[in-house]
């Protein structure tokens, strides 16, 4: 059996524009439940005055609520009324930074008085300068990215790099709040803002190098202050040639022309070492010889991907391809006949008042379990009636999931289990090349239940920098349906969302400092998506040199 | 730097209609019978540049067909700031371009030009460099704030014309000195403030403040900033006030369904007039409301909307919501459909030996629009609706549908770019127009132009006709000034039908702008007889035209009539002709002539 959502990577494809937007929506707030949260920020030891604190729950279902209180003279902040949630901490300071190794999450559960979330903050060190072209021109919302490598007070080294800075209309840009140690400052264009065809020049260090090893390292120490950080940027004017990609497409088996094909291209962005497939909007529909050609393509690496349609019967493998300084003209692209898998998706609730489904409003996704596919994933809307059709399979097993339309909410379902002739699949649905699978039926159950929990030791609160981990699983006879809590604070609070009415098992997982290792385990029972708030109490067994 | 527009949500794109459509000029090749290969590969080039001709690189330009669901094609300028969009349709396109700092030329009532281009054209896009609001935000202490959003929000442009919905804010956060710089701004009046909900949402530390407006007031008592493009205006510094804003919590509901919808619910401030600033929030799918905070006392309108996927839109009746002083809970807001005209786009072919062999317009080359009646609208309500219900064109059988259109009363227009074809008539049954049949009166079709069309919420009105017709001429010639006369400045040349039975056409009513070296150019006239004068503009802010075929403008046309029927100047064009060389007096020779005695 497969529980719970089953793949992540769906959801975080088909976030699209709805993030662009700030989004708010409110529960009635349950007036018993609501929570105070106390503490003081510190700067060298000295509590320091109007520093804002903010509280924002984190982005579960788009919600986004925020709360905040400001330090009075003595660096003591107290914010009310919070009701319980998931929520990240900090001071809103940006021209601090914080210490190392703060805990900023924080769950609260029941009506709570939350005290000592303390900060400890040093003054940030700034690094300002402009950025030019060889030909003295400023260049305007140029991505500034910097990357620091530190040593902190426990001796470990780390390095980071950070890239949401950008040059106003002068050119001129100024970072703030910077931890002490070694930066090195680079400039580049942001390849998202720019249809992946503008950047004009290679990413340039400080002060005009394009290779990082000879970048000017600027030490930055508590509050320091660097200007004239200027970089000479050498731009490239070859790069806005653009050129022609034609290519054939023809069946794999006989070689025959294959017409009226919707291809699409990928660019490869390769920043920072960072890379990621970015989906070009050049659409091309193969002629009656198979032909297709893509205009006015800047050089870069490409892919060309067949459009997966509903009414497609054939698939074809990304055929990769780059352009450097001339026309691509000799792309062939080999079909093969695409399998498809049809059916029904069917709505089990083990509820006493189920919230209603809008079908229409949630897609299926598939994708190859061999898990190299290649990024690539069908999707097929579900029918107001339940049925739907995924075609352009890949032969192979292929998995299903589900997800809502334009990335929003599946409504708290998820797929409990798939059935083919009657007989759940696990692992996927095999499909051969040319197969049409039909009567496929797809379960779904309420998912919408959160268990919410705290792990205590028999003597209190948690010892401070213990580590924590929750798991939890269906069934504890099979091991594999177990998984961890995503999120578990430094106080021990947990919370496990988006599970299905039933039977579970919670196993807390405590790790001392000194590696002392410490568990305990509660069975719970989800029914109509509520479970009451459960403790778990590890009892900590004496450490090496403790006498009892 | 984002730029946003001020009302967000999925009404956006079809606000950019009206927002950055910049000052283009099209060109197009001479109607010939044979299609070019541009026309053939489905072809828009273009080059952008600023306003002193020098050509932008970098630029990234959207070609976008109207009314469709369909992704923009984007693409980018080379060195020489030229660009070219290749694979597209035969329907129209808008094109827009961005580059950081700079920003739009605003629309000239005067450039007839059009906006709205076909595959084979070539298009210019002028920008030029925005203007610069900096200062610094600091708390009552004096103290820096550090990571606060700094606004500003266009209330009039830079012809002192109070900013359409649509208008323009720009944000940036403040630095660690607590100043920021706000760029890229055209000319107009903006106000500036700090705080409040807002789109970067740094890290939430200022979202549920009221935003304080420079110097350091609400907004009622905001200074007035004023920005000239690629100037720099400093000092605009803000006090901030620290003040917690109110909540508005609610929820959103179908008029049909019992759970509540995914919808998107949008704020308007009743003070910030035409432009309104607005905040948009998500509800999704089942959940139980929406909230807005950070809110300062004032009025707000609260408007409800939902997609649907047969892309339809419905929208709750905006509810009026007074804060003063506390939080403000269970506001209820039901959607409702919009209404929907449709009907069918017919050609008639001109029988006329002069046209025969030229070019046909093409059905989806046709563009019709319904536009709302401004004077009747209230202008604190929220503005956003009326871009909903954007252009549409025909689909290959010709039937056409206007979707989503707020209640109120519109005239339906439409425009087609084909050298030899004009518009001839839009009807609707007569039951669906403004004037009610009398009893015993045939239900004759009413003309769409001439006459507003009253809609309510979920109205579906069917049998509309657009005809255009083939057979159109045009007219080129010079405005010859007798010796002690000067052509006064703005001014266009009228055409007005002679025919008494076109006297109420709208459709037959012409104008174009006499151009600084006094030539005049008209297109796509109906064939037929007119009287032709020289006038005044009719409006500083819109193209005359449009102001000429308002359905509430009968009288300024039977002020134009009179005008041209003493002037007696005539002129009759045949069904495709080309008059060329045509010499129009200015003052009219008849008029000149004339003796005050015989006037009398």
């Amino acid at each position: 059996m497969k529980p719970f959502s089953h793949h992540s990577i769906v959801w975080s494809v088909l976030i699209v524009c709805v993030s662009c937007v700030s989004m708010q929506s409110q529960t009635k707030v349950d007036r018993e439940s609501l929570n105070t949260v106390s503490g003081k920020v510190t700067v060298k030891g000295k509590g320091v005055s109007g520093i804002v604190v903010s509280i924002r729950s984190t982005k579960v279902d788009h919600r986004i609520q925020s709360f905040s209180g400001r330090t009075d003279q003595d660096g003591n902040y107290r914010i009310g009324n919070v009701p319980r949630g998931t929520y990240q901490i900090a001071p809103s300071s940006p021209e601090f930074s914080l210490t190392e190794s703060q805990q900023r999450l924080l769950i609260l559960t029941a009506s709570e008085n939350v005290e000592a979330i303390d900060f400890a903050l040093v003054r940030g060190g700034v690094i300002t300068g402009k950025v030019t072209s060889s030909g003295n021109q400023p260049l305007i919302e140029a991505s500034i990215s910097y990357t620091v490598e530190r040593i902190d007070e426990a001796g470990i080294q780390s390095s980071r790099t950070d890239s949401r800075y950008q040059t106003d209309d002068r050119g001129i840009y100024r970072l703030f709040g910077l931890v002490p140690g070694k930066y090195k400052v680079s400039v580049s264009r942001d390849v998202r803002n720019a249809f992946g065809q503008t950047a004009r020049f290679t990413p340039t260090y400080y002060p005009a190098t394009t290779d990082p090893s000879k970048a000017s390292i600027i030490e930055i120490t508590e509050g320091s202050e660097f200007t004239g950080i200027d970089i000479k940027v050498e731009l490239n004017d070859n790069s806005s040639e653009k050129f022609t990609v034609k290519g054939r497409i023809i069946d794999g088996v006989n070689g025959q022309p294959v017409p009226n094909i919707r291809l699409r291209l990928e660019q490869l962005i390769d920043q920072y070492g960072t890379r990621y497939l970015d989906y070009l909007d050049v659409p091309s529909t193969s002629d009656r010889e198979g032909e297709f050609s893509f205009e006015d393509i800047a050089p870069g690496q490409y892919g060309v991907i067949v459009e997966p349609s509903p009414s497609s019967a054939v698939r074809a493998e990304r055929l990769p391809f780059v352009v450097t300084d001339q026309d691509v003209t000799d792309l062939v692209i080999k079909t093969v006949r695409a399998a498809s898998v049809s059916g029904v998706v069917i709505v089990e609730s083990t509820m006493n008042k189920a919230p209603p489904v809008q079908f229409s409003r949630l897609s299926l996704y598939s994708y190859p379990t061999d898990g190299n596919s290649g990024g690539i994933i069908t999707g097929a809307r579900i029918n107001a009636d339940g049925s739907f059709q995924l075609s352009g399979l890949k032969e192979g097993f292929n998995d299903l999931s589900l997800g809502g339309k334009f990335g929003r909410p599946t409504q708290g379902l998820s797929i409990s289990r798939i059935e083919r002739d009657g007989v759940v699949q696990n692992g996927g649905i095999e499909v051969k090349d040319g197969e049409n699978i039909t009567g496929v039926r797809v379960f779904l159950k309420f998912s919408n239940g959160t268990i919410r929990g705290v792990v205590k030791t028999t003597s209190g609160d948690l010892p401070r920098n213990a580590q924590v981990a929750v798991w939890f699983g269906e069934s504890p006879a099979d091991p594999r349906s177990f998984r961890a809590s995503p999120v578990v604070d430094a106080r021990g609070h947990f919370i496990i969302q988006g599970v299905p009415d039933g039977t579970y098992e919670i196993i807390a997982n405590v790790k001392l400092v000194d590696s002392r290792i410490a568990v305990a385990k509660q069975q719970v029972i989800v029914a109509d998506g509520n479970v009451p708030d459960i403790t778990l109490i590890v009892e900590i067994p004496p450490g090496p040199g403790v006498k009892q | 730097m984002k730029l946003v527009y001020s009302l967000l949500g999925l009404a956006v794109s079809v606000l950019a209609l009206t927002t950055s459509v910049v000052t283009a000029q099209g060109t197009r090749p001479d109607e010939l019978e044979e299609s070019t290969a541009a026309v053939k590969k489905g072809v828009i080039t273009g080059r952008v540049i600023n306003e002193s001709g020098q050509p932008l690189p970098d630029a990234q330009v959207t070609v976008r067909a109207y009314g469709s669901g369909e992704y923009p094609h984007n693409t980018s300028t080379d060195r020489d700031g030229n660009f070219r969009v290749s694979g597209l349709r035969p329907v129209l396109y808008y094109a827009t371009a961005s580059l950081p700092a700079y920003a739009a030329a605003p629309r000239d009532p005067d450039n007839t030009q059009a906006t709205s281009y076909r595959i084979g054209d070539t298009i210019t896009l002028v920008m030029f460099k925005g203007g610069v609001i900096t200062g610094s935000v600091k708390s009552i202490t004096g103290e820096p704030v550090v990571g606060v959003q700094v606004r500003a929000q266009m209330i009039r442009d830079g012809s002192g014309q109070r900013s359409r919905y649509g208008a323009t804010t720009r944000e940036r956060l403040t630095d660690d000195r607590g100043i920021y710089r706000i760029y890229g701004l055209p000319t107009g009046t903006y106000l500036v403030f700090a705080g409040g909900p807002g789109y970067l949402g740094a890290n939430g530390a200022y979202e549920n403040d009221a935003p304080t407006y420079s110097p350091s007031s609400l907004r009622g008592n905001a200074a007035e900033i004023s920005v000239r493009a690629g100037e720099e205006t400093r000092d605009v510094d803000i006090r901030y006030r620290s003040e917690v804003g109110h909540t508005i919590r609610g929820t959103a509901a179908a008029h049909n369904a019992s759970n509540t919808p995914e919808a998107w619910v949008i704020l308007t401030s009743t003070l910030d007039g035409g432009s309104q600033l607005g905040d948009s929030v998500y509800q999704p799918l089942g959940f139980e409301g929406f909230s807005f905070s950070g809110l300062a006392d004032g009025s707000y309108d609260l408007t409800a909307e939902s997609f649907h996927a047969n892309g339809e839109i419905m929208i709750s009746e905006p509810k009026r919501v007074n804060v003063r002083g506390t939080d403000i809970s269970d506001v209820e807001l039901i959607t409702k459909p919009l209404a929907n005209i449709s009907g069918r786009v017919v050609l008639e072919e001109s029988k006329a030996a002069e046209c025969k062999g030229k070019k046909r317009t093409l059905l989806t080359e046709i563009l019709v629009s319904a536009w709302h009646n401004e004077k009747e609208a209230a202008q604190d309500q929220p503005q956003f609706v009326w871009g909903l219900g954007g252009p549409s064109f025909p689909n290959l059988q010709g039937d056409v549908a206007l979707r989503n259109l707020a209640a109120g009363q519109y005239q339906i227009i439409a425009r087609q770019f084909a050298k030899y074809w004009y518009l001839d008539s839009i009807t609707l049954p007569a039951a669906a127009a403004t004037r009610p049949t009398k009893p015993g009166e045939p239900n004759r079709p009413q003309d769409a132009v001439s006459n507003w069309t009253n809609l309510k919420a979920g109205d579906r009105l069917s049998g509309l006709i657009v005809k255009v017709a083939g057979g159109a001429a045009s007219l080129r010639g010079q405005i010859t000034t007798a010796e002690d006369a000067t052509l006064p400045g703005r001014s266009y040349v009228y055409l007005v039908p002679a025919e008494r039975e076109k006297s109420q056409d709208v459709l037959r009513f012409l104008s174009a702008p006499v151009s600084p070296d006094k030539t005049i150019a008209l297109h796509n006239i109906p064939p037929g007889r007119y009287f032709i004068i020289v006038q005044p503009a009719l409006d500083e802010v819109r193209p005359t035209l449009t102001k000429l075929r308002l359905p509430n403008e009968t009288e300024t046309r039977a002020r134009l009539r009179r005008e041209a029927e003493a002037a007696k100047t005539e002129i009759e064009f045949k069904p495709c002709q080309n008059v060329t060389d045509y010499q129009l007096p200015f003052p009219p020779v008849e008029t000149a002539n004339r003796s005050p005695q015989r006037e009398k």
